[in-house]
């Protein structure tokens, strides 16, 4: 009998834990977001300024900004130090390959940091600013979505793990 | 008789019903009627035996 309980409340923690896990992933991907909204900012007007080359930008950006946004733009840097590769452009690709598999963002927040890295030392500072201007607003209005949905999500996930821990132990018992 | 049949059975549709109630107020129609349809084959499948056996008595009874 005490085994039976011990396990009921193994179930119960472990499927509360996973409703809270998956909750978990909404509530990364706003701070992420949050992340890349400041870093671009941040990049817009260091380069506005013009004082200081790309790479110096993406690494003083990087440092400031915690995260994987951070972690984007300092390994951005560092790949453009190296000089490993012929574009700025394909250094961007590698960087986000390489923050990707750690990060919550979805497939289309990568494809708008995709269209940012193709006007990377490509087209003039005033175009790459004013992609990092749009880049800035699909972050903001995306952000103002995923908070939305977490607001209810949160709340959906932790019910739905309970419950379904619930249904686990009524078919098992 | 086993009586447990009819608690498991009590329990699964009040949590079925609890979690489409969940599905449903968070926008997601979809999933709370396939949560829906899974439990029901989950009971159906509890039942299923039952019926059987019951299948077998009324043969067995009416030497049919």
């Amino acid at each position: 009998m005490a085994c039976k309980v011990l396990g009921a409340t193994l179930v119960l923690l472990g499927s509360y834990g996973l409703g809270l896990s998956f909750a978990g992933l909404g509530v990364r991907r706003a701070a992420e977001l949050a992340g890349l909204i400041r870093g671009f900012t941040l990049w817009a007007g260091e380069a506005g300024l013009g004082s200081i080359p790309l790479p110096g930008i993406c690494m003083e950006v990087g440092e400031r900004i915690p995260g994987s946004a951070g972690e984007l733009f300092l390994a951005a840097a560092r790949k453009m130090e190296e000089g490993c590769m012929d574009s700025a452009q394909e250094i961007w690709s590698a960087a986000m390959a390489q923050v990707m598999p750690k990060s919550a963002l979805r497939k289309e927040d990568w494809q708008m940091l995709s269209a940012f890295g193709r006007t990377l030392g490509f087209s003039q500072k005033e175009q790459q600013i004013a992609q990092a201007e749009l880049t800035i607003q699909y972050l903001k209005e995306a952000y103002a979505n995923q908070e939305e949905k977490n607001k209810k999500d949160i709340r959906m996930y932790r019910a739905l793990g309970v419950l379904g821990g619930m249904m686990v132990l009524v078919v098992l018992f | 008789m086993e009586i447990d049949i009819v608690f498991q059975i009590a329990a699964a549709g009040i949590l079925i019903a609890v979690l489409n109630q969940v599905l449903v107020r968070a926008g997601r129609e979809e999933q709370a009627m396939m949560t829906t349809l899974a439990g029901l084959v989950v009971v159906l499948y509890w039942v299923v035996q039952y019926i059987s056996r019951l299948f077998d008595t009324v043969q067995t009874l009416f030497h049919l």
